[in-house]
């Protein structure tokens, strides 16, 4: 790139040009290119889309992207038409041609291709029409439909880095006081006021100081930084520039899990766009603040999302937590003062300095201000990335924008704050979620995963679960939690396999109590909440385990059979073509029956069955 | 400079900085600790050596390692409670689940009335009755070696030969990681001649006097050429040398 960009009047030129540039009422095809889009053949849409559009429409002068992720995830593959804002759901290679045809050349609806409101049985044709978005405040995520996540010019016609051009100008000691003001709070999961971070790494000592972006995101189900990083990569690094000139800092790392190879690419194509136009380096818009960022690529390991394991990482050492004895942000990297936020926080940044606290601090409840996403997955109508206020039910996000449990079952458990959170019952849906409230129910907001479950959840095979990735996980340092997480794993799976007795939870409880007591990191210490959680609210269910080996929710293979209903079954044979065991046997119009000694249990015959007429025992 | 603290009531004086487990121990009271070694750095491992500690302005007693706390002005802190002895039984128990043949955990099993394993031992340890302490780690590499690392994570996390290769190969055959283990099980097959340690096998060097083997040639060599030694340093064992000079200082005297 050519242009390097001297002063903040030379960025607002640009985009001047930029927006100029543009016709407004020009047409583009926003493809969601997130995970799970991508998963399910969005890239395939966009070629599809791009051959169709130079085939037929090639005089029509149309942009074709594949943005991060739009959130809705339920209706992946999702297309954004522009400038009406049409949206379309389960975009395939097959409905191509249609698209271009019908809505790009002759403005019509192709109405099949729309979203439902199952409340209304009403077609929704715009995103505000459509009740997972109606129910959402989004600021963060308001622009990954819009941009190409690898274009700066995008991201600046729409507004990037106006935010730093202002932090320039109001100078370090007042982009710290509005931060602070802001009452932002780290969204990685312990929600340490960041304004507080920041002027403690501001006030030390130090000749050279770092800002990280903890950018390794682990807990099982939670997408919200992948996201972020995928579909606004600029807003990411924006945020880290800024607090980088409020905390006098030289130096960023943006440490990111391997495993999100899309994410490593756009941030790292962002950083080198923002250099090329002065944005990031030395004499940043002409100013005498320096600084520039790298990446530096984890390995997958769960616990290197701690800070003091994360700093051994980026140190080349093995990723183990230490005993921090100084804050961070006296010794940190390389001993250095050092800011570490997760990658959310700084993507708020540049809206509190553009917006001003007062905006940010209307928005949530008191202690905890401004908007958090979550990544609501499970047994819900719709999954997908929720931006909300702080403070909203767990209600309002389960019910309102996820559209409740399918397939008329009754909801059970949501489990938030990722596999070291807790399991809260039905009882506690109206708790307003923010971080303080989380915490005294025994669970935590954690960086925002939410699992729900319905009633056919088994509650100790998910804590079994949560324990097998953490034992798996667990960096091993510690006595209590490598070895303390194994046996509970083994113990948790004794009970779902009908060994567990009395004795064998009082023995969960207290090596439970040993784990959180005596663990060095947080790894440890909330380890094993998913257990003490789910004993805490769902103990009815533990104890029809241990004490009448009956399963209530059917999950747990060894103390459940399956039966076949003689007055349902028509004997269409069904499960008898699916069962991969032969186990089902019967006469041709005549009821079926299960031979108990081959059934493994899979549960195929029950799913196939179209009468209901498979029982579980 | 020295700081006062308080352990289990009585006011003794420290060096800043110095470990709470160092501090508490040269203080009479007994902190059992299978990690720690005064010469690397702690890694607060086996989390035996529990205490509950108090820091000035504090309220509340908080239950931590020793091992990684660092002595400091005011501190309070006590060694011997129900809440560190239930804890640590615990954690022994875990222990000795990994390693049901180390004597030194069965004493402290005796000493903390730990009555029967809790737990079925592991059987499928890459190295039976290792405790994961990585004491044989941490000496490797002060000595410079850096020829062995936890490898993995999880409960199956083992140490062995860097990068999980399977020989050792920075290793020079010093021993030093036997030498350091609190649960002694690092197979190690000195013969005559030659040791076997770590799935690579060493020339022994022998005194030239009296034949007792003395160190690895390739420990030898390492040593010498850090040191810049001359290279007859390791011809003779300590004793030898010692014999020898005497010899030589007693006929000068006769002479």
């Amino acid at each position: 790139m050519s242009v390097r960009l001297q002063d903040p009047a030379a960025l607002t030129r640009y985009r001047e040009d930029l927006v100029a540039a543009r016709d407004p009422r020009q047409k583009a095809l926003a493809v969601c290119g997130g995970t799970g889009c991508r998963a399910l053949g969005a890239l395939d849409v966009v070629a599809a889309l791009r051959a169709e559009v130079a085939a037929h429409a090639a005089g029509c002068d149309v942009g074709l992207r594949a943005t991060g992720c739009q959130g809705f995830c339920q209706g992946g593959p999702m297309l954004l038409l522009v400038p009406e804002g049409i949206v379309y759901q389960h975009v395939g290679v097959g409905d191509v041609a249609e698209i271009v045809e019908k809505t790009l050349l002759g403005g019509e609806i192709v109405e099949r291709l729309l979203c439902t409101d199952p409340e209304t049985d009403l077609q929704c044709v715009r995103e505000e029409e459509i009740p997972f978005y109606q129910r959402q405040q989004r600021v963060l995520l308001r622009d990954n439909g819009l941009l190409d996540p690898t274009s700066i010019d995008a991201s600046i016609a729409l507004g990037g880095y106006a935010a730093l051009a202002r932090a320039l100008e109001m100078g370090p000691e007042a982009v710290l006081h509005e931060i602070k003001r802001s009452g932002l709070r780290g969204r990685g999961g312990a929600g340490f006021p960041t304004g507080r971070k920041w002027e403690a790494c501001r006030r030390a000592q130090g000749d050279l100081k770092y800002v990280i972006c903890n950018a390794d995101e682990g807990d099982p189900g939670a997408f919200m930084d992948d996201a972020l990083l995928e579909g606004n990569p600029h807003g990411v690094l924006e945020g880290m520039i800024i607090g980088a000139f409020a905390m006098g800092a030289r130096e960023g790392h943006v440490y990111v899990r391997e495993e999100y190879p899309v994410a490593v690419e756009r941030i790292t194509r962002a950083i080198e766009q923002a250099r090329g136009l002065g944005l990031l380096g030395e004499a940043i818009l002409g100013s005498e603040f320096c600084f520039d960022v790298r990446v530096s690529r984890g390995g997958g390991a769960f616990v290197c999302g701690e800070a003091s394991a994360m700093m051994a990482s980026l140190e080349g050492r093995r990723g183990v937590p230490r005993r921090r004895l100084t804050h961070l942000s006296e010794r940190g990297l390389w001993g250095r003062p050092t800011n570490l936020n997760n990658v959310e926080t700084w993507a708020n940044v540049p809206h509190i300095v553009l917006r001003g606290a007062d905006w940010f601090s209307s928005i949530g409840t008191e202690g905890s201000t401004g908007t958090k996403i979550f990544s609501l997955v499970g047994k819900v109508v719709r999954t997908g990335l929720v931006e909300v206020p702080m403070g909203t039910t767990l209600r309002e996000i389960v019910f309102g924008a996820g559209g409740g449990v399918p397939g008329g079952r009754a909801f059970k458990a949501v489990q938030t704050g990722g596999p070291s959170g807790g399991c809260l019952p039905a009882d506690k849906l109206d708790l307003p979620v923010d971080f303080d409230t989380l915490a005294a129910e025994g669970s935590m907001m954690g960086s925002g995963g939410m699992i729900v479950m319905d009633e056919d959840t088994c509650m100790v095979d998910v804590a079994r679960y949560f324990l097998r990735f953490l034992a798996s996980e667990s960096c091993g340092n510690c006595t209590s939690c490598r070895d303390g997480l194994a046996i509970l794993r083994d113990l948790l799976g004794d009970i779902t396999e009908g060994r567990g007795t009395r004795e064998t939870l009082t023995l969960v409880e207290e090596i439970a109590d040993t784990v959180e007591a005596t663990s060095l990191c947080a790894l440890g210490t909330s380890a094993v909440n998913p257990v003490l959680s789910t004993l805490r609210y769902f103990r009815d269910e533990y104890l029809a385990h241990v004490d009448d080996k009956h399963c209530p929710a059917g999950v747990c293979k060894a103390l459940i059979s399956f039966t076949i209903d003689a007055e349902r079954c028509n004997g269409c044979a069904l499960c008898a073509v699916h069962c991969p065991k032969g186990a089902v046997v019967g006469e041709k119009k005549r009821p079926h029956a299960i031979t108990q000694e081959l059934c493994i249990k899979c549960g195929i015959c029950k799913d196939v069955c179209r009468r209901d007429a498979v029982l579980v025992h | 400079m020295d700081v006062e603290l308080i352990i289990d009531g009585v006011q003794v004086t420290a060096p800043a900085g110095a470990s709470v487990l160092d501090v508490t121990r040269r203080a009479g009271r007994d902190v059992p600790a299978l990690c720690y070694h005064e010469a690397v750095p702690a890694i607060a491992s086996c989390r035996l050596c529990l205490v509950e500690i108090r820091r000035p302005g504090k309220d509340r007693m908080h239950l931590t390692t020793s091992c990684d706390y660092p002595a400091s002005a005011g501190l309070v802190v006590a060694t011997d409670s129900e809440r560190i002895h239930k804890h640590r039984r615990m954690n022994l128990q875990l222990l000795l689940r990994r390693a049901p043949h180390a004597a030194v955990l069965q004493n402290l099993a005796a000493e903390l009335g730990v009555t029967g394993p809790l737990f079925a031992p592991v059987t499928d340890a890459a190295l039976p009755d290792c405790i994961l302490c990585e004491l044989c780690v941490r000496v490797c590499s002060v000595l410079g070696y850096d020829a062995l690392a936890a490898i993995g994570r999880g409960d199956t996390k083992r140490v062995g030969p860097a990068f999980g290769q399977k020989e050792a190969l920075d290793c020079v055959g010093c021993g030093s990681c036997r030498e350091a283990c609190p649960t002694d099980c690092i197979p190690m097959v000195d013969t005559a001649t030659s040791r076997a340690i770590w799935g690579r096998t060493f020339d022994l060097v022998a005194c030239e006097r009296c034949g007792t083997p003395l160190m690895t040639t390739a420990q030898r060599a390492v040593t010498v050429a850090r040191g810049g030694l001359p290279k007859d340093e390791y011809a003779q064992c300590h004793a030898c040398k010692r014999a020898a000079l005497s010899e030589k200082l007693a006929s000068g005297m006769r002479g």
